[in-house]
C-alpha cells in the first residue's frame, strides 16, 4: 500500500501546540478520521502510550503515525503525523522532529492564546522550512471569541486571519477541512529514491526482545531489510533486520523509501547507538554528508538518586541500565555520598525530564529512591588553572583553592498577560535575574526577555512563575553559556556531621537566608525520633542557622497480650512502613523528602 | 513435651465501659447460657480431639495428647464473673477432665469488682482458681464515674478483702492512668491506695482512646482533654518509682509483681509460647499460626451449636513475622533480647542496626546485660514500639 502511493501523493507533518491546548485529543480525531483507529480501538490520547503520559497529559516521547487519507480530489495520499514532546525540556527533540515533517499544523487553545513555548517552536518550525497551517482549536466552547488567538498569531508570526482554521478535538468539527488543508498546503518531499541512503533518526524506542528501534524519516534513497547501514555520528554499523510503519501500531513493510517516515531495527543494543538526529546511510554508498543539526543531548540538571534500602543498589544500577537503553539523553555515574551511601549522579535535560525519570525508575522497577535535590554543573577555574565541572554540591572544592566559580546562565522568554509583568519582572530579578527587553504582542500579551542563572530556575523559579500568575504565564529558556558568579556552598549538618547529600551551592546573598530556610524545613520533614535531632547551617564551617526537634519521650503499646499479639506486630510494621523511605544519617532517620525539601525554599 | 497456655473467653459485662472497645456484648440471660453450653461443649471436643476444625480440612493443628500439657489457665473477658461462680467452676471441671494439665497450673479468673461475692469467691478459689485479676481501674470514684465503671472504690477495696478471706494468696490488680484530665497528683493517690492493697500483682496501662468509645468521642469534640507527652512520662516514672520502692519487680511494660508472683500465663505470651484460646474472639498461636476465632458471641454460638467452623482468621507466619513478634515481645519484658539470637535464630545482619544499637545503649535507653538487650524500665519501655521496629 505505502510503496503504491507515490512521493508527491506523501505529506509528513507535525502538530505544534501547548501542554494542554488538545493536541493529543485533536491527534486522536485525525486518527478516527482516516480510520487509522478504529472506534472500538480508540482510547483516549493513542499516541500517548506511556501511562504517565496518559495521566499527565503530556507528550513524553515523539510517536508517529502513518494515515491514508481519501481526499475530496479522489486520490489516495499517505499523511505521516508526526507527533512531538510539547516541554521546554525536550526541545532538541522537538528540533528533530520538526526536521522530519515538510508542514506543521499550530494548535492554539481559542481561549489561552499562543504560549512562550509554543512560539519557540514556531520558529524552530519555520527555520526549519517548514509550512505553517495556523488552527484555532476548542472552538466547541460556547461563546468562543478567536479574537485573541487570532491577533496573537498575527502579530507574532504573520499569519493572516483568513487563513488560520478552526478546530475542535472534542467534537472533530474541521478535521476534514484541515486535513485537506495539509494536502493543500504541505509540500511533498523531495529526494531522490536512487540516491545514497540518508535517514533521520527522530526518535527512537527499546524493545526488550529486540532491542532498538530508531523512527527514521528518509531524506534519501531506500533502506530494507538486509541493507548494512552506518550511524553517521557514531560510526557503529548494524545489518538492518526489519523496517515498518505505523498504523499506529508497527507494521512491516517490504522497504521505506526517499519521503517516507517509519521504523528501522537492526539489531542495535541500546538507543545510545541510535541517537536521536543522527544520520543513517549506508554502510556499502555512504552519502558524502550527513543531515544537518546533530547535537549530543546535553544534560542540564543534576541530581544524586540513592536506593532507600542500601541493598537495593545492585537494583537501582540494573534498572538504570535498562533505563537508559530507552533514553539517549539520560545520563548517570556512580557516586559515593557518607550520608546516603553508594548511588549514582544522574543527568537529565530538566527538572521535568528528572521528575519523569524518577517517577519511572520507581513504578516501572518498583525501586525506592532518594533523590537529592537538583544541580546544575558549575565550571571552577582553580588557582593552579584547572577548569573543574561540578555537577554535585558535595564535590564542590574548598574555598581556598578556588580562582573563579562560573553558572550556567540561560536566555529566558517568559509570555504573560500584561498584568502580571510586575510580579513576574519582581520574582525574576530577586533570582538574579537580568531584565533584556519587553515586546507587546497583541491586546495585553507580552514577551518578557530575561538572562537568568538556570540554578534560579532549578530552585523554584517555574513554581514561582505560575504562582504569581495564577497559571497564564508560560516559560521557555535556553542555553547562554556560563559566567562568572560569586557563589557558596551552604553544608547542612545533622548532630554535627555535615550530610553531603543535602549541601547547596547558592549565590552569596542568599546565602544566610536559604541556610535558615533549609534547617526550618528539615524541622518539619525530620519528625522527632528517639533521639535529640540538631539540623545546623554552615558556610566554611560557620554556622549561619540552627535548630532542633527534641527527642520523642513515648511511643509504646501499652498492653499486649495472646490475643494482641498479631495485631500489634502489624501495628509496628506499618510504623515501619512508614519508615521504610527513610536514610540512615547516624541515628537520624530523615525521610526522603528531606532531601528533596531544601529544593522548595519558598518562604 | 509441649507446654501450653489456655486461655478462655468469656464476652459478656454487666454494662458497657465509656472506654471499652474490646470484645464484650451485655447480653441477655439465653444468650449468656447458649454461650456457656457451647463453650463447654468447644472445651470438651477440643480437649479430646486436639484438633481445631477450620472448614473442610479438620486437622490443622494436631498436637497428640501424649506430648501437651497445659500450664496456665486464664478466664479472662468481657466479665467472667457476670457468670455465677458454680458455672465458672463447672467450665474449669469441663477443662481439666478435657486437657492433660499440670500438676499446680496456675488458675486465673478475671473478675469486676463489681460483680463479685465473698461466697462467690470462695467456691472459685476452693474449685481451684488460684489468681484472681480484679479489674480495679481507679481508686477515686470520679474517675470510675468518668470511666463509666459499674462499681465504686469502696467496692473494689471490699472484693480485695473478700478475695483475701476466700484464701486468694496471688491478687492482680489493673490500674488505669493517662485518664482525660487526669493529674499526676490523683494517679499518685490511686497507686498509693492501691499498695496499701498489698496485692502480688499490679498492671498498670495508659487509657488508650479507641475510636467510637464515649470517652473518645467526648475528647473529639473537645469536652475532655488528654494529658500531654511529658505528664505521661511522668506517671510511668512516678509509677516505676512507687512500686519498685515498695518491692515490686518491674518485669513488663504495664506489668510488676512481688518476687515470685509474675503471670505465668501472660509471661508465655510474652515469650511467644503457644496458647490455645477458646470461646468468641479467642486467639490461639500453635504450630507458627495464628488464629482467631469469630469474636461475634450470637454469630460464635449460632456456628458452634451447628457444628460450623468457627475459626475466622488464619495466618501462618513467615520467618520475618515470626522473628517480628519474637522481638516486639522479648523487649517488652525485662529479661530482654538475646542479641546473639538476632543472626543465630532470626538471621538478622547485626551491622544493619549497629550504630543505632551503640547510640541506644550509649543513651541509657537500653542496657546490654550480658549479651541481652534490655530496656531502661522508664525511659527505654517508653520508647519500645520505635525500638522494636529497629529490628523489624
Amino acid at each position: 500500500m505505502t510503496d503504491r502511493i507515490p512521493q508527491d501523493h506523501i505529506r509528513n507533518f507535525c502538530i505544534v501546540a501547548h501542554i494542554d491546548h488538545g493536541k493529543s485529543t485533536l491527534a486522536d480525531r485525525i486518527l478516527e478520521a482516516t480510520h487509522a483507529v478504529d472506534e472500538r480501538q480508540m482510547r483516549a490520547q493513542v499516541l500517548d502510550s506511556m501511562d504517565l503520559e496518559r495521566e499527565r497529559g503530556i507528550t513524553i516521547k515523539a510517536s508517529a503515525v502513518r494515515l491514508i487519507y481519501e481526499a475530496r480530489d479522489g486520490q489516495t495520499y499517505l499523511l505521516n503525523l508526526i507527533d512531538t514532546p510539547g516541554h521546554v525540556d525536550f526541545g532538541y527533540e522537538v528540533s528533530r522532529a520538526l526536521h522530519a515533517c515538510e508542514g506543521a499544523v499550530l494548535l492554539v487553545d481559542v481561549s489561552q492564546g499562543v504560549e512562550a513555548q509554543t512560539v519557540a517552536n514556531v520558529y524552530l518550525a519555520v527555520n526549519e522550512g517548514l509550512e505553517i497551517i495556523p488552527v484555532v482549536n476548542k472552538v466547541d466552547l460556547a461563546d468562543f471569541d478567536p479574537d485573541l488567538a487570532l491577533g496573537e498569531m498575527e502579530k507574532l508570526f504573520g499569519f493572516e486571519r483568513e487563513s488560520v482554521l478552526y478546530t475542535s478535538g472534542k467534537t472533530g468539527a474541521g478535521v476534514p477541512e484541515l486535513l485537506e488543508a495539509v494536502i493543500a498546503r504541505v509540500p511533498p518531499p523531495q529526494g531522490d529514491p536512487e540516491a545514497p541512503l540518508r535517514a533521520l533518526i527522530f526518535d527512537s524506542k527499546f524493545d526488550s526482545h529486540r532491542g532498538a528501534y530508531a523512527y527514521i524519516r528518509v531524506f534519501e534513497g531506500t533502506v530494507k531489510p538486509g541493507d548494512e547501514i552506518l550511524m553517521m555520528a557514531n560510526g557503529r554499523q548494524f545489518q538492518v533486520t526489519e523496517v515498518g510503519v505505523f498504523t499506529p501500531d508497527m507494521q512491516r513493510v517490504p522497504q521505506l523509501a526517499a519521503g517516507q517516515v517509519g521504523y528501522l531495527a537492526a539489531g542495535i543494543k541500546t538507543v545510545a547507538d541510535c541517537r536521536v538526529g543522527d544520520t543513517i546511510t549506508s554502510a556499502r554508498h555512504p552519502a558524502a554528508a550527513p543531515l544537518p543539526g546533530y547535537r549530543e543531548p546535553q544534560p542540564m540538571v543534576f541530581c544524586g538518586l540513592y536506593p532507600s534500602d542500601n541493598a537495593d543498589y545492585q537494583a537501582l544500577k540494573d534498572a538504570l541500565e535498562k533505563f537508559s537503553l530507552n533514553d539517549a539523553a539520560f545520563h548517570y555515574e556512580p557516586e559515593t555520598s557518607a550520608a546516603l551511601g553508594f548511588g549514582f549522579r544522574c543527568g537529565f535535560l530538566g527538572l521535568l525530564h528528572m521528575e519523569i525519570v524518577q517517577e519511572r525508575l520507581e513504578r516501572e522497577f518498583d525501586l525506592d529512591l532518594v533523590a537529592t535535590a537538583p544541580s546544575v554543573v558549575y565550571q571552577v577555574l582553580t588557582k593552579k588553572g584547572e577548569l573543574l565541572e561540578i555537577d554535585n554540591p558535595a564535590k564542590f572544592p574548598t574555598p581556598d583553592v578556588i580562582a573563579e566559580i562560573m553558572e550556567p546562565i540561560v536566555k529566558a522568554t517568559i509570555m504573560t498577560p500584561q498584568k502580571f509583568v510586575g510580579p513576574i519582572m519582581k520574582i525574576s530579578e530577586e533570582r538574579r535575574g537580568i531584565y533584556q527587553g519587553m515586546d507587546y504582542l497583541y491586546a495585553d500579551r507580552v514577551q518578557l526577555n530575561y538572562r537568568l542563572p538556570l540554578a534560579e530556575i532549578v530552585v523554584d523559579y517555574f513554581d514561582q512563575l505560575k504562582s504569581v500568575s495564577r497559571g497564564y504565564a508560560t516559560l521557555d529558556y535556553e542555553l547562554a553559556g556560563f559566567e562568572p558568579s560569586d557563589l557558596v556552598k551552604v553544608d547542612i549538618l545533622i548532630n554535627g556531621d555535615p550530610v553531603d547529600a543535602l549541601a547547596i551551592i547558592t549565590h552569596r546573598q542568599f546565602a544566610e537566608r536559604r541556610g535558615r530556610l533549609i534547617c526550618s524545613k528539615l524541622k518539619e520533614a525530620i519528625p522527632r525520633q528517639m533521639f535529640e535531632v540538631r539540623m545546623q547551617a554552615a558556610i566554611g564551617g560557620r554556622v549561619i542557622a540552627s535548630t532542633r526537634n527534641s527527642p520523642l519521650r513515648k511511643n509504646v503499646i501499652e498492653k499486649c497480650y495472646g490475643g494482641d499479639i498479631t495485631r500489634k506486630r502489624k501495628l509496628l510494621e506499618k510504623q515501619k512502613e512508614g519508615k521504610k523511605r527513610m536514610k540512615q544519617v547516624g541515628v537520624v532517620e530523615v525521610p526522603q523528602e528531606a532531601f528533596m525539601s531544601i529544593l522548595r525554599l519558598d518562604d | 513435651m509441649r507446654t501450653i497456655s489456655l486461655y478462655i473467653h468469656f464476652p459478656f459485662c454487666r454494662s458497657k465501659c465509656a472506654y471499652c472497645d474490646f470484645n464484650s456484648v451485655v447480653a441477655d440471660e439465653g444468650l449468656r447460657q447458649r454461650y456457656l453450653r457451647a463453650l463447654q461443649d468447644d472445651i470438651t471436643r477440643t480437649g479430646n480431639t486436639l484438633t481445631f476444625r477450620i472448614g473442610e480440612d479438620e486437622g490443622l493443628t494436631r498436637p497428640t495428647a501424649s506430648d501437651l500439657l497445659v500450664t496456665t489457665i486464664y478466664f479472662g473477658g468481657g466479665t467472667p464473673t457476670v457468670y455465677p461462680a458454680e458455672e465458672l467452676c463447672a467450665v474449669l471441671g469441663r477443662v481439666r477432665r478435657s486437657f492433660p494439665v499440670i500438676a499446680r497450673p496456675e488458675v486465673t479468673v478475671e473478675a469486676n469488682p463489681g460483680t463479685v461475692t465473698a461466697e462467690g469467691l470462695a467456691l472459685l478459689r476452693e474449685t481451684g482458681f488460684n489468681r484472681l485479676s480484679l479489674g480495679v481501674q481507679s481508686l477515686l470514684d470520679e474517675e470510675l464515674r468518668l470511666l463509666g465503671r459499674c462499681h465504686t472504690a469502696a467496692e473494689a477495696r471490699r472484693a480485695v478483702a473478700e478475695a483475701r478471706a476466700a484464701g486468694f494468696e496471688n491478687l492482680s490488680l489493673d490500674l488505669i492512668n493517662a485518664l482525660p484530665g487526669q493529674t499526676v497528683g490523683a494517679w499518685q493517690a490511686t497507686l498509693h491506695d492501691a499498695l496499701h492493697l498489698q496485692p502480688e500483682h499490679i498492671s498498670c496501662y495508659g487509657l488508650s482512646l479507641e475510636k467510637d468509645t464515649p470517652l473518645a468521642r467526648a475528647v473529639e469534640a473537645g469536652e475532655l482533654r488528654v494529658p500531654d507527652e511529658d505528664t505521661l512520662v511522668e506517671m510511668y516514672e512516678l509509677t516505676h518509682r512507687l512500686l519498685t520502692g515498695s518491692g515490686y519487680e518491674h518485669y513488663e511494660i504495664a506489668n510488676y509483681a512481688l518476687p515470685g508472683y509474675q503471670c505465668r500465663h501472660n509471661v508465655n505470651y510474652w515469650r511467644n509460647g503457644e496458647y490455645l484460646g477458646l470461646g468468641a474472639g479467642a486467639w490461639s498461636y500453635l504450630a507458627g499460626r495464628r488464629m482467631k476465632h469469630e469474636p461475634d458471641p450470637a454469630r460464635w454460638v449460632e456456628k458452634s451449636e451447628q457444628g460450623l467452623p468457627t475459626l475466622t482468621e488464619i495466618e501462618e507466619l513467615d520467618e520475618r513475622q515470626r522473628a517480628g513478634e519474637a522481638i516486639m515481645l522479648a523487649l517488652r519484658t525485662a529479661e530482654g533480647l538475646d542479641l546473639a539470637e538476632l543472626q543465630s535464630r532470626y538471621h538478622l545482619d547485626p551491622d544493619r542496626y549497629s550504630i543505632r544499637l551503640k547510640a541506644l545503649i550509649e543513651s541509657g535507653l537500653a542496657l546490654d546485660v550480658a549479651g541481652r538487650l534490655v530496656l531502661h524500665p522508664v525511659h527505654g519501655f517508653l520508647l519500645q514500639s520505635e525500638i522494636a521496629q529497629m529490628f523489624m
